[in-house]
């Protein structure tokens, strides 16, 4: 019966055509794996950053995981929306942390920030945006994030 | 190949040659297998030779040796006598192919026709045909398949494998066209521009109708509304929901009229009991062949049957037109009552009279003719029963006669037979012999059942006829309630509007609603569609004012292509709402129990519903052609909407969804239902949760390191969930053991207990089974109530994640440290610094501090030489006491500090806000004695005694909430103190003497605070407010939303002027429902009881009934439910639930002195030590008067005493006023409400009172005093109450002084009659007189009933135990009065008596 502690927080985004952005993210895992306590999916406040690029969430993530087996890795999901001033909310764009997840060094605490890039929302259906203004092109974003402790 | 002997003689020689050893290491040594080739054998002896004579010429010496060696050795080569030589066997291909297809089996590669493939005399069966979906197959290649399949069809029940199309069974492609995993960019590297994706506009492609594209080739959809009906409204008066009834009974009449079934069946029954007739009497002479009597038999059958029928339909008839009876009855009464009509049905009954003779002759007929009937069938089946029991009872005997033989065999076999057959061969029971039918009673019961069901002869038949012109009283002449639902409904007016494809398109002109609750519209919508119709709806408003509300939703079919404008009629669609609507006058509302019996009983809630009448069809274009698409471009043709077919409503519930998937037959392998199909079997299943994906884990299983239920069996991973969730018993858990082992399971035990027992409560703890019901019901709420706020505390503003501290300005910092350096440095007169705040999670055991400062007390009880008063503050069993000070109004000045430690070492909010402890603080005169010990001689032994002289007790809650408590408290004194005595005051000269006299008791000033100051937990409401633009409101209410509205404005306005005074306007009552504070004042009278003992002069009976709504126990909301949120309960509520905080016993009292004909209203202001509370205002002979509740006590205005600090605002029941004057504190008030400028009411002018009614009940019941009870409590009490102080005195005996104990016994009534307010001085007379010889220091107590423990805690804090005097004695006295409804006032006397 091992256990899984992630620690870590999403410190906030930027490369986004806005700034003021808010982040959904949710935690995956397979089969094997139990979540003990704390929360697997929530969403960060809207940032609207007055000064510089990055808008700033940190907000944490605390979980704990027990498993019966070794598949199914905890992943993290990460999407980017943008709230405007009406308060329309619009996707930007999503993306995966995903095997590096559980990369460890040979069991000890590990500390490290990753950057992640986010897909642009090109896979949606257009056909969900009312708003025909949406950009569809791709975007390349630096996602800013996640530095995460992973420990078993 | 030397053989084993020719090498034993060389070794015999010493050294091997070089030659030698070679072959030793090299050769095999093996026995020359006989099928060796000689020839080769021969080459290589030969060989041989050659070399072993190149040797020779190396060293000569050895040479003969060797020679001869070798000669020997040639002579016996026996190997190759036994060696034999062949050719290598070598087969041929084909011989090859022709062996192995012996024993191997190679499957033909054609294709297996199908027909073998499946079970005999089946057919195969397309299931993509029928229009299931099947899964696209992996592609495999058809050889590969065919030589599988018939590979497989070779093996025993190879067939298994086919499925019913007569392929192989197969899953789905599981492969997917894209890869899941997103394409990764790099950030250094430029996008390939291939990659690039071109934006395309979107568009419902499959959508559109082919065609539909270019603007001549429309379709048109033509939607007729025609009018709506109302089967229920809200705004129905009783009257309607009858005529409604009446009507619709009347319509299932006519129908049955016109349908005739009984007159069908009857002419059925005459013709086929005419055939039968006929039959029998042309063959009577005849014996009957095998077909004839078959014939007869099923015309019997038949006969029978429609007999039945006939007869049920009869009943029906029958029973519909006693009800249509019983309701026009009903209707007629009710009109009689209520004097006015309401509906214009009005119902006739025509009689048409029938011939007598005939009639009966037809009655009496048809009886016999059915009894003849039933005699045969009951004849018929009786011969059958006695058939069947003949059979049987052949059988029987057969089985006896078998049975008699065996018994007669051999003696030693009879052990084994009984063994062998006894289980498998019992003898059946001898069958009974069927009874033979009672014919007699069958005419009997033919009568009654034709009574039951049909017209008795002679009678005339009724017709009732339904006409509509009944006379509608008019408006003017009904009364108020009824004019009001009229004027209501005349306010009304309906509109629908039509969506497609869920788009409003249209909507129709808004109608006003009709007396008659009918609405006609009668407008048609031509719609020009593009896109496919996948739902057409109607959606039905109902618009009061200039707000509209949505009432229901009704869903229409799309028309077949066939379907064209014309050729359709009209439909009805029903609709329903379940909108719960209430009014308070006629109108009987939606989904309101109400009841036509005159006891009430037969409730039954009607919801909003109705018909609409609409019908839906394709247009016609100019030359006659229909604009309908074709079928073949409807999307989805065979696919049931499931909104359509059960409504919007209907999703919601389970089963409707249930039933509908099993009704429209849906496909559960197509993905388009994976969800729906999902979701039936989560709630099927009654799982919780089910994830919404599908994950291929193979080889899981095997890779588990542990199973299931191991990681169920986890103590600790339970341990940890179950903190996670927040379950009472480990939400203060801080630390969870790391290894398995250490989880011991007693952790589990009290929570398991708790989960196993529910709902039992211990009636034990409660002493009183009524207690316990109540504990039980309060438990109730709390759980419901803390679900409720499980949502709002989810709810997060931004202020709960993000703290970002202002940046100062740079004008204001810099500012004002200039001037700071200029100041001039004061020590004496130091600076008020902000205590910092600390949040709860911070902090451990032993950091926080209850900081006391007691400074002075007036009017201590004195002794008559003198009194040394100290005080003892005890909190949390932890006592700590000041010094002595000297006289009545001593000064102490002293500053204490008491730990303070949480319930499980939780710090949070929520657990700090639930702490139930008290600080005790009690006043003690200390006594010393001093007696010479007679034996010593001239020792003298000095006993410190303390006397209990009053105390103040403050809940945690309070200082908690209050973050300090500063002011000066009336002290609880006993009534009675032996040994002590009141110094007169001194300052009675003022003109407040009748107030003065009032407030006359002792006083203390104190000083409480927590050090660190902690953060008082928000209050849920408040954080609503805070949040000022959630649309949703957190509460569910009934209220109206402009009053809702006002409400929040009059609010927000006050706290932004006056933040620091309370003003409630709504509260929520205990189902959580928001409600405006109005509605809780009503006139109610209090028990009878109370008003009886003052029969001439009812208002003498107010500090009686003050002190009845005081003695109900006090329970703080905040520790019982929880979280910082106030309900207030009504007064029935509170009557029943015996608990409540201030809120509901200021209600309580001033509704009593509403009754009581007081003027009296509701002060909402702050107190102390209660916060935030509730106080009773009343005025009386120009004074206003400022009553506490919880204690019964009344104050003056002017009386500097008075725990009220602040006044916010005033409540009655028809407004709420708030305090805008300059200053809050009740002496400083002006009271006058009618004066604008210092009252700001809630409702003026612009918004009136919109006349809400009471949600208090019209008149409370009461319980009457139950004494037996009381007499027992008090029993229990007392014995309880003795255990507990020899308890306390381990070292000492305790006696008791029963002589004492019986006089104070019978003085404790008469201080409960005059209410422990002025003691008689006789008393203390009596009492001396009777125990001259002891020195008696003792006094009563008087407490309210809410629990033992409580009371248990109340005498230890005097600590009347802690006396050490050898010869002390005790005396203890319990009183319990009853009052009605189950409150008690318990007295308990307390004496300690040493003997001088």
């Amino acid at each position: 019966m091992a256990e899984l502690h992630i620690i870590g927080q999403i410190i906030g985004a930027s490369g986004f055509p806005e700034k003021t952005l808010f982040c959904k993210w949710g935690i995956h895992t397979g089969e094997a794996w139990r979540l003990l306590s704390g929360l697997k999916e929530g969403q960060t406040q809207v940032d609207s950053p007055q000064i510089g690029d990055i808008a700033y969430w940190s907000h944490p993530i605390d979980l704990h995981y027990a498993t019966k087996g070794l598949q199914g890795w905890p992943k993290i999901h990460l999407e980017v929306w943008h709230q405007d001033s009406f308060g329309r909310c619009q996707l930007y764009g999503y993306g995966f942390l995903g095997d590096d997840f559980d990369e460890k060094e040979g069991g000890r605490e590990t500390e490290k920030q990753s950057e992640i890039l986010l897909t642009a929302a090109r896979h949606l259906n257009s056909a969900q945006f009312t708003c025909s203004c949406v950009i569809q092109r791709i975007m390349r974003h630096v996602y800013r994030a996640v530095n995460i402790h992973t420990s078993i | 190949m030397y053989s084993f002997y020719s090498l034993q003689i060389q070794v015999g020689k010493g050294l091997p040659t070089a030659e030698e050893a070679f072959n030793f290491f090299t050769l095999n040594f093996d026995p020359d297998p006989p099928d060796v080739i000689e020839t080769s054998s021969r080459r290589r002896q030969k060989q041989r030779k050659t070399t072993d004579e190149d040797e020779e010429h190396e060293d000569s010496e050895e040479a003969p040796l060797v020679q001869t060696q070798e000669d020997l050795f040639v002579i016996d080569q026996s190997p190759q006598d036994f060696l034999e030589i062949r050719k290598a066997e070598y087969v041929g291909y084909q011989k090859l192919l022709q062996l192995q297809s012996e024993l191997l089996f190679t499957p033909s590669f054609r294709t297996v026709p199908t027909s073998i493939k499946l079970p005999e005399n089946m057919k195969p069966r397309y299931l993509e045909d029928e229009g299931l979906y099947v899964g696209e197959r992996p592609p495999v290649s058809l050889t590969n398949e065919n030589i599988l399949e018939n590979r497989i069809l070779k093996m025993e029940e190879g067939k298994k494998w086919f499925g019913d199309d007569g392929r192989i069974i197969a899953l789905p492609n599981p492969i997917k066209e894209s890869s899941t995993r997103p394409p990764l960019f790099h950030m250094e590297e430029a996008l390939d521009p291939a990659l690039q994706t071109v934006y395309r506009k979107s568009k419902y492609a499959n959508l559109y109708i082919a065609g539909a594209a270019d603007p001549e080739g429309d379709y048109q959809l033509d939607v007729d509304v025609s009018g709506l009906i109302f089967s229920h409204h809200p705004l129905f008066s009783r009257e309607h929901i009858l005529g409604a009834r009446l009507a619709q009974m009347y319509d299932q009449y006519l129908t049955r009229q016109r349908n005739n079934l009984t007159g069908h069946l009857t002419d059925k029954l005459n013709g086929l009991r005419n055939a039968l007739r006929n039959m029998l009497e042309s063959h009577s002479g005849l014996n009957p062949t095998q077909a004839l009597q078959q014939r007869i038999s099923e015309y019997n059958l038949e006969v029978r049957n429609t007999r039945h029928l006939r007869d049920s339909e009869q009943e029906k008839d029958r029973t519909l037109l006693k009800n249509i009876v019983k309701v026009w009855k009903e209707i007629k009464a009710l009109r009689e009552f209520q004097k006015f009509t309401n509906t214009p049905y009005k119902l006739y009954l025509r009689r048409e009279n029938v011939d007598r003779v005939s009639d009966e002759q037809d009655y009496e007929d048809e009886i016999l003719a059915e009894v003849v009937e039933l005699e045969a069938e009951t004849e018929e089946e009786y011969q059958n029963k006695l058939a069947e029991y003949k059979k049987r009872l052949e059988e029987w005997k057969l089985c006896r006669k078998k049975q008699a033989q065996d018994d007669t065999e051999g003696e030693d076999e009879e052990q084994d037979v009984s063994e062998s057959e006894g289980p498998t061969d019992e003898p059946p029971p001898k069958p009974e012999p069927p009874e033979r039918p009672d014919l007699g009673s069958i005419e009997q019961w033919v009568r009654e059942k034709a009574l039951r069901i049909r017209r008795k002869p002679g009678e005339a038949i009724l017709i009732p006829e339904l006409s509509a012109s009944a006379n509608i009283t008019a408006s003017e002449l009904c009364p108020r309630a009824e004019k009001a639902r009229r004027e209501d409904v005349a306010r009304r007016s309906l509109f629908t509007k039509i969506l497609y494809n869920d788009k409003e398109v249209s909507r129709t002109d808004s109608r006003s609603l009709n007396t008659d609750f009918r609405v006609h519209f009668g407008q048609i919508f031509n719609l020009k569609i593009v896109n496919c119709p996948q739902s057409i709806s109607l959606q039905v408003f109902e618009e009061i004012g200039s707000s509209c509300s949505l009432l229901a939703q009704v869903f229409l079919p799309v028309p077949e292509p066939s379907v064209v404008t014309g050729s359709v009629p009209l439909e009805e669609f029903e609709f329903s709402s379940n909108q719960r609507v209430m009014f308070d006058h006629e109108g009987v509302g939606s989904d309101v129990p109400l009841s036509f019996e005159a006891d009430g009983s037969n409730k039954q809630s009607l919801l909003t519903s109705g018909k609409v009448s609409c019908c839906v069809s394709w247009g016609i274009g100019d030359d006659d052609v229909p604009l309908a698409p074709p079928i073949s471009q409807q999307p989805g043709g065979g696919h049931l909407d499931a909104v359509s077919y059960i409504g919007a409503s209907g999703l919601y519930d389970m089963k409707k969804i249930g039933e509908w998937a099993k009704q429209s037959r849906l496909d559960p392998n197509d993905p388009k239902n994976a969800s729906i199909m999902q979701l039936l079997k989560v709630a099927s299943s009654g799982e919780v949760t089910a994830p919404e994906y599908f994950r291929l884990e193979h080889l899981q299983e095997e890779f588990n390191f542990v199973t299931d239920e191991e990681l169920e069996k986890s103590g600790r991973f339970r341990l940890l969930k179950l903190r996670n969730q927040e379950v009472a018993e480990f939400r203060n858990y801080k630390f969870i053991p790391a290894l398995e082992r250490e989880v011991t399971d007693t952790v589990f035990q009290e929570y398991e207990k708790r989960l196993k027992e529910g709902e039992v409560i211990d009636t034990k703890e409660h002493l009183d089974s009524h207690r316990a019901l109540v504990a039980k019901y309060l438990q109730k709420i709390r759980e419901s109530v803390i679900n409720r706020f499980l949502l709002a505390k989810h709810h997060y503003l931004l202020s709960d994640l993000v703290t970002e501290e202002e940046i100062p300005t740079i004008g204001e910092g810099s500012g004002i440290n200039l001037f700071k350096l200029a100041e001039p440095k004061r020590p004496l007169k130091p600076q008020r610094k902000e205590r910092k705040k600390v949040t709860a999670q911070n902090l451990s055991d032993g950091d926080i501090k209850l900081l006391v400062n007691i400074i002075r007390a007036y009017d201590i009880p004195v002794r008559r030489l003198q009194s040394k008063p100290f005080v003892e503050v005890s909190f949390q069993r932890t006592v700590l006491q000041t010094a002595t000070a000297d006289g009545p109004n001593p000064c102490w000045n002293e500053e204490l500090q008491l730990p303070f430690s949480a319930p499980n070492g939780d710090y949070s909010t929520a657990s700090l806000q639930s702490v139930k402890d008290e600080v005790f603080i009690n006043i003690f005169d200390e006594v010393v004695h001093e007696t010479n010990d007679k034996n010593r001689g001239k020792s003298i032994q000095t006993h410190i005694e303390k006397r209990w002289l009053g105390s103040v007790k403050i809940p945690f809650s309070t200082i908690y909430s209050q973050s300090k408590i500063d002011g000066t408290f009336k002290v609880n004194t006993p009534a009675v103190l032996l040994g002590y005595s009141k110094e007169k005051s001194h300052f009675t000269n003022s003109g407040f003497d009748i107030l003065r006299s009032l407030s006359e008791g002792t006083f203390i000033t104190l000083f409480i605070t927590v050090d660190p100051q902690l953060v008082p937990g928000e209050s849920v409401r408040e954080k609503v407010s805070l949040n000022g633009d959630l649309k949703k409101p957190l509460f569910d209410t009934q209220e109206d939303e402009r009053l809702l509205q006002a409400s929040e404005r009059f609010e927000r306005d006050a706290a932004q002027r006056y933040p620091d005074r309370p003003c409630i306007t709504t509260v929520i009552d205990l189902s959580g429902k928001t409600v405006f504070i109005t509605r809780y004042i009503r006139p109610l009278s209090p028990p009878k009881e109370l008003l009886d003992e003052f029969p001439n002069n009812p208002l003498e009976a107010t500090p009686l009934v003050a002190r009845f709504v005081s003695l109900i126990p006090s329970l703080p909301d905040q520790v019982s439910f929880s979280a910082t949120c106030d309900l207030w309960s009504t007064c029935d509520q509170f009557l029943t639930l015996l608990a409540g905080d201030e809120e509901e016993h200021a209600v309580l009292l001033c509704n009593y002195f509403l009754s009581l004909g007081k003027k009296a209203w509701l002060i909402i202001g702050t107190a102390i030590p209660e916060g935030p509370t509730a106080y009773v205002l009343t005025l009386e002979q120009n004074l206003y008067l400022i009553w506490n509740p919880s204690s019964g006590q009344f104050y003056g205005q002017y009386d500097t005493f008075c725990p009220l600090q602040a006044v916010g605002c005033l409540v009655n029941a028809d407004n709420v006023w708030f305090n805008i004057q300059q200053y809050t504190s009740p002496m400083r008030v002006s009271f006058d409400i009618t004066k604008a400028n210092l009252w700001k009411p809630f409702f003026s002018r612009t918004f009136s009172h919109p006349g809400l009614s009471s949600v208090q009940p019209e008149e409370l019941v009461y319980r009457r005093t139950d004494r037996a009870a009381a007499a027992e409590l008090q029993d229990r009490i007392e014995r309880i109450l003795k255990e507990k102080i020899m308890e306390w005195r381990p070292r000492q005996p305790t006696r008791w002084n029963r002589y004492c104990t019986t006089t104070l016994k019978q003085f404790l009534p008469k201080l409960e009659l005059i209410r422990g307010q002025d003691v008689a001085e006789g008393h203390r007379h009596e009492l001396q007189s009777l125990l001259g010889d002891y020195r008696i220091s003792g006094f009563p107590l008087n407490l309210v009933f809410s629990e033992i423990r409580p009371i248990i805690e109340a005498v230890y804090s005097t600590g009347i135990h802690s006396v050490q005097a050898s010869n002390v004695e005790f005396a203890l006295a319990v009183y319990v009065h009853p009052y009605p409804n189950n409150v008690m006032s318990v007295w308990i006397y307390l004496a300690s008596l040493v003997l001088t």
